[in-house]
């Protein structure tokens, strides 16, 4: 309660300085882009960048943010040599000036994508994206992720999988995005993935019955986490499992053979020949972490 | 207040929000209709995979309000998959420039999983589904608001109530059998954050503070015609049932939450960034438990009719994260990032169980007496890692890129179980440590339209903390693509990842290899045909000992897939023609069939107004258990209409 009262009292304070803070107004003269640029300046006005930045597009001024030397270039008559089009790699940079840097999951200027050569107008149509495009992106979510991923979208299309977009697995359109779970801003490989709010794997954020924390967890979860039994796309098997049989996922970890490894123990005596103990699971149900019993039974 | 009352008051709160008196233009799409859905074979398996059902669908809205007059400069609202769908989204998002930026987000997603064969004994007898079923629902509200956005300081507020509810089927193993048990789940997380941005140019930085909150509760009973149990044959002379069995579980959480990021720049070439994530964790359980009827305990070499048990638990759980990197620029086309990585994970939980057996008697049916047990466990776990990482990029020719990357990872995990855990002295806890160091290196070249890349890492680990851990695993990517303008685009990837820890007694080796070959060509604006061709075959093998003999053996896994599919969109004045075939084969440990067909045809009758069908059809054949197999058609009738 006392940290409560702390933040509440500095969200206070703040509320009360931030008017004294505010930026000025730009009160440079306009630059008439639209004069020439009239079908961009048109598209670009139903952007959140025309609205976002404070001006129209008319009177250009929006226009210098991004394109530096664009007053130069006009006073010039066109010199399209004084004007820069941040493209590219480095046009990444243009855009990181004002969007990212704020969270693990926020924009990095050093990205997988960037660092691929994938530059932010690849996905992004900066000027004519369609009015109802969410982020201005040139096709929605994972429809734009699979063109450049066609093996993955690939995995979607096995048996069990996470309900997706319709544009992967022709599932449904509600289901979830690649960027659910992916940060398509992010670094390169685990650190593509985003994380819960308080840092825990991607997957607890919709699956919260396994999050925990349990009195009697499963080492698999806590040594390697989900990836353990589960195939996070698609997979022949129920329950996106990693194997067609229960007693495989289980037996893998759960062997004694004389290695000294987490959780080799012997299992107990189990007539696998049997349809009682063909899935461990009929037992051992509470599998994800258990708060009564050890042996993980209920 | 319930989640769906919740979304109506938005849902209105958004249209009076939206107001067009106070808007300066609207856009919008929406598609709405209905859907017939045919299903021949295992019903149960087809909603499995897709979720599908008869009925009214909201098949997408999206619209977009903008007025320098509303209290907004856009309103962006979107929802799709009301009524007969699997998943439903509804968002809700609203800025005004340098003021306040809204965003609401609803999610609900139908979770259903009722397979054949799946946990289930008495498949042989023709008995379907299997004993573990799930007929639930996931709602997800997430609601955050932050002032002055773009501004030197950004206050913020954020609200998410998610909830996991509904009945599912599963099993309970006592007294010398397993029963199929029905669960009733009611489960609600509620989650408060306050936080504040900062951003002074070059630096910006977010702290946010957070309270979460889980309250969930379970109530289990014995489900229907399943008194005799799994287990048809005596015990020691005795029939196992059960007659009355009742439990109450009782779960409730605190996990308050910090985490801060900050980022910001030396000059125009050197950048830092760190972040730190805390939880702090604590649970309380309890549980209540009656069951009633004829049973055999080997534990305590008696029978016995039924059982009072109550159970208190609680645990704490503290994880942490923080990092810290340094990028670089050491000349235009060569830069540098190091970072360092720490993270720590841990838990303590103590158990008390209280267990009466009621009734009881010895194996030879002599010395009555109610036997009363205590368990009282405790367990700890501990996993703490550190990763260190370097990696240089150069790029000296505009169409040449090159990277090389080296980490090291260090793990150490402790693992302290309960005595009640072990079923036999020695391997199942202990402390463990692990370092594994990564090389990678990667190469991208264009030339014009054509695009060549390839990467290669290879991990190489001290030990295994688990069996199934690699000790050597090697991972190569090749990627090329061909662009020519808009017309055509050639997309083709391979990959192959060597896994293996040759450790004697484990010998585990898997080998994935992914090929895949796609195909855009759009000859004309009004007509695009694409194709793809792909391939995934794994080969995992390690070996297990067997519980009944103890004897050693190979558990194999091996998948063979190959996925192909063409489709065709076209426009011809107001018609609109999208049709396509998708073909997935796989062979193996799990052999099955997948195909679809689909198509849709989309007929203009205004600029604005127009009629669409679609036709799905999905075929599957699983080759090893015939019951799961289905064909299911889905057509769907919509109306659309939008307005640019």
């Amino acid at each position: 309660m006392r940290s409560l009262a702390y933040t509440v009292a500095a969200l206070g304070a703040v509320a009360l300085l931030v008017p004294a803070l505010a930026a000025a107004q730009d009160q440079a003269a306009a630059v008439p882009c639209a004069e020439c640029h009239d079908t961009v300046a048109a598209s670009f006005q139903t952007t959140p960048h025309a609205r976002a930045l404070g001006r129209d597009a008319a009177d250009g001024m929006v226009c210098l943010s991004c394109h530096a030397g664009g007053r130069e270039h006009a006073d010039a008559g066109g010199d399209t040599s004084l004007v820069k089009s941040p493209t590219g790699v480095a046009g990444a940079a243009t855009c990181f000036s004002c969007h990212g840097g704020r969270s693990d999951a926020d924009i990095e200027p050093r990205g997988a994508h960037v660092q691929a050569g994938i530059a932010c107008e690849t996905c992004h149509d900066i000027h004519g994206a369609a009015a109802t495009a969410e982020a201005l992106l040139k096709k929605p979510g994972s429809e734009l992720c699979v063109t450049c991923h066609p093996a993955v979208a690939s995995s979607f299309r096995k048996p069990h999988t996470h309900s997706m977009h319709e544009s992967v697995d022709g599932a449904g359109k509600a289901g979830m995005q690649c960027a659910s779970c992916h940060n398509p801003h992010g670094r390169d490989g685990a650190d593509s993935l985003k994380r819960g709010r308080s840092g825990e794997t991607v997957c607890l954020s919709c699956h919260t019955d396994k999050r925990g924390p349990f009195v009697f967890g499963h080492g698999a979860v806590v040594v390697n986490g989900c990836l353990t039994c589960h195939e996070p796309h698609g997979s022949a098997n129920a329950f996106q499992l990693t194997r067609s049989r229960v007693q495989q996922v289980c037996l893998e970890c759960h062997s004694a053979t004389g290695t000294a490894t987490a959780g080799s123990q012997p299992p107990s005596f189990h007539d696998l020949r049997s349809p009682r103990y063909q899935n461990c699971t009929t037992c051992h149900v509470a599998v994800h972490g258990s708060n009564s019993s050890p042996l993980l039974l209920r | 207040m319930n989640l769906r009352s919740l979304t109506v008051i938005c849902i209105l709160g958004t249209v009076a929000f939206a107001s067009p008196l106070a808007a300066q233009s609207t856009q919008f799409d929406l598609g709405l209709g209905f859907q017939w859905l045919d299903v021949t074979g295992n019903e149960d398996v087809h909603r499995t995979q897709t979720g599908q059902d008869d009925g009214f669908l909201l098949d997408g809205f999206t619209m977009v309000v903008t007025g320098k007059e509303a209290p907004y400069d856009r309103l962006r609202v979107m929802a799709n998959g009301f009524g007969a769908g699997p998943d439903q989204r509804f968002l809700v998002e609203a800025d005004r420039a340098r003021s306040y930026a809204l965003r609401l987000r609803y999610n609900r997603a139908e979770v259903f999983n009722a397979l054949p064969g799946f946990a289930n004994p008495f498949f042989e007898q023709g008995i379907v589904p299997g004993q573990h079923t799930l007929d639930r629902t996931r709602e997800q509200v997430d609601l955050d608001l932050e002032l002055l956005p773009g501004r030197t300081i950004s206050p913020f507020i954020g609200y998410s109530r998610h909830s996991y509810d509904g009945p599912a089927t599963t099993t309970y193993h006592v007294g010398g059998d397993e029963f199929r048990i029905a669960s009733d789940l009611d489960e609600t997380v509620t989650e408060y954050r306050v936080g504040i941005g900062f951003n002074l140019g070059a630096w910006r930085a977010v702290v946010t503070q957070g309270w979460r909150d889980l309250d969930a509760d379970n109530r289990y009973t014995l489900a229907a015609g399943a008194a005799e149990g799994n287990n048809s044959r005596p015990v020691l002379g005795k029939d196992i049932v059960v007659g009355t069995f009742d439990r109450r579980t009782s779960t409730k959480v605190d996990a308050p939450f910090t985490n801060a990021h900050v980022s910001g720049a030396f000059g125009r070439h050197i950048r830092v960034v760190g972040s730190y994530t805390r939880s702090d964790a604590s649970s309380e359980n309890s549980d209540f438990e009656t069951l009633g009827g004829q049973f055999a305990s080997f534990e305590l070499a008696r029978f016995f009719s039924g059982t009072d048990e109550t159970m208190i638990g609680s645990s704490d759980s503290l994880n942490w994260r923080g990092e810290v990197r340094l990028e670089a620029d050491l000349a235009s086309w060569l830069d540098v990032s190091a970072g360092y990585t720490s993270s720590h994970r841990e838990l303590d939980g103590v158990a008390l169980v209280n267990t009466l057996y009621l009734d009881t008697v010895n194996f030879t049916g002599a010395l009555p007496a109610d036997v009363a047990t205590v368990l009282d466990a405790s367990t700890a776990w501990e996993r703490d890692e550190d990763v260190a990482e370097l990696r240089v990029t150069a790029r000296p020719t505009s169409w040449l890129r090159l990277w090389g990357a080296l980490s090291q990872a260090s793990q150490d995990v402790d693992l302290t179980p309960d005595a009640a855990e072990i079923v036999v002295p020695g391997g199942q806890g202990g402390s463990f440590t692990r370092d594994i160091d990564r090389l990678s290196a990667g190469v991208a070249a264009t030339f014009g339209v054509l695009g060549l890349s390839a990467e290669w890492a290879e991990d190489d680990a001290d030990r295994a903390v688990v069996r199934s851990d690699y000790l050597d695993r090697e991972r190569m990517r090749v990627r090329a693509s061909l662009k020519l303008g808009p017309m055509l685009t050639l997309i083709g990837t391979g990959e192959w990842i060597d896994t293996a820890n040759p450790t004697p007694g484990v010998d585990y080796t898997a080998e994935i290899e992914r090929w895949a070959l796609d195909l855009e060509f759009t000859p004309a604006e009004q007509l695009s045909v694409r194709g793809g061709w792909h391939t995934y075959d794994s080969d995992s093998r390690i070996v297990t000992r067997v519980p009944h003999d103890f004897s050693l053996s190979h558990s194999v896994y091996v998948e063979e897939g190959e996925d192909v599919d063409v489709s065709m969109a076209a426009r011809f004045a107001a018609v609109g023609v999208e049709a396509g075939v998708a073909s997935y084969t796989n062979e193996g440990s799990q052999p099955f069939d997948l195909d679809r067909t689909w198509a849709r045809l989309d007929i203009g009758l205004t600029s604005s107004v127009g009629l669409y069908g679609m036709f799905e059809r999905r075929n599957y054949d699983e080759k090893l258990l015939s019951l799961a197999r289905f064909d299911a058609d889905r057509y769907g009738l919509f109306v659309r209409w939008s307005r640019k």
